[in-house]
């Protein structure tokens, strides 16, 4: 019976409670970043500084980022082959690459600067995870190219 | 009723388009998942104020209250790109025991909304005004987020119950998904 318990944790469980936590964490990143983005574009929140609310998020945008990277690592690493194949995945890593770029560079300044100037950074970085997120929904769909 | 309710959705020329296009369903199942990362982002702030986790130098009427508006417009995306899919599979749903057990969760959210509106939500102001927040907005802050990630968790495992095919009627076209999911086991 423990056998069976160990097999079903290990084969069926897994990568559904993956998955949630996946979710939950891209949630979390994706959406208090999305949060400093509006601000930017004056469109919520408008009583605090862009930076201010940067500041206060930052660190369930880290933590955010940190859970979905883990559960995202297990999740590839249930079948990697499939996943290194899938132009869903390819473009997901490169959209990701680019967006944690702006994220720490061009946004982290702009979000730092005078009101207004950021907003075609705040679009792009809208694009970019939301980009992210639909990369990650079409792996299932797309099949592999093998 | 419902049954026939949903044979009948799932069988009308816009659902059946929507289930028989590789891509449209899968856009559809993006935007869900890009409105979840946004509204759930917008929830979590909410409550983590409320706990005295995050932006606590603002006040708690100043976030809870430039947070709704946003945060009705992405429950809406979320909820018209979840009733899309649900149309499309809508006989299946029916048999789902996760989308019993999310729609369950819904109810008690809206059951949440009545009971905390007005003893929490509407009072954000009153907390400021006395420096501290009393246990009942953390109560209701925590029930919050355990609720949605609860329908974040029953919303995911409505993909991995197989439909019982002796009961399902609607002609069902076999998709792309079904590919995926036999490819990954």
């Amino acid at each position: 019976m423990f056998l069976q318990l160990e097999s079903i944790m290990t084969s069926e469980l897994t990568f559904p409670v993956l998955e949630c936590f996946h979710i939950i964490g891209f949630a979390m990143a994706a959406g208090t970043i999305a949060l400093v983005d509006f601000r930017m574009l004056n469109l919520g929140m408008t009583r605090q500084k862009a930076a201010d609310l940067a500041d206060d998020l930052a660190p369930w945008t880290m933590l955010g980022l940190g859970l979905a990277f883990l559960a995202g690592g297990g999740l590839f690493m249930s079948d990697p082959d499939l996943y290194y194949l899938n132009h869903a995945f390819q473009i997901k890593m490169v959209l990701l690459l680019l967006a944690l770029i702006l994220h720490y560079t061009v946004r982290s300044k702009a979000v730092a600067g005078p009101e207004g100037s950021g907003k075609w950074v705040a679009i792009i970085s809208l694009l970019l995870w939301a980009g992210i997120v639909g990369g990650g929904i079409f792996i299932g769909f797309a099949g592999d190219a093998a | 009723m419902i049954l026939s309710l949903a044979q009948w959705a799932q069988a009308t020329p816009f659902f059946t388009a929507l289930r028989e296009s590789w891509y449209v369903y899968p856009i559809i199942l993006s935007l869900h998942l890009i409105a979840i990362a946004l509204f759930g982002g917008l929830i979590l702030t909410t409550d983590l104020r409320l706990l005295g986790l995050v932006m606590k130098k603002r006040p708690v009427a100043d976030v809870v209250g430039q947070l709704r508006g946003l945060k009705h417009a992405g429950f809406m995306l979320v909820a018209i790109c979840g009733i899309l899919m649900l149309g499309t599979k809508a006989e299946e749903y029916y048999y789902n025991a996760f989308f019993h057990a999310k729609l369950a969760l819904f109810a008690l959210v809206a059951i949440h909304a009545l009971v905390f509106r007005g003893s929490v939500y509407s009072r954000a102001a009153e907390f400021d005004a006395a420096g501290r927040i009393p246990g009942i907005a953390k109560l209701a802050a925590a029930l919050s987020l355990l609720l949605w990630i609860g329908i974040v968790i029953a919303g995911r495992g409505i993909g991995y119950i197989e439909p019982p095919l002796d009961k399902i009627h609607a002609l069902r076209a076999p998709q792309t998904s079904d590919i995926a999911v036999v490819v990954r086991r």
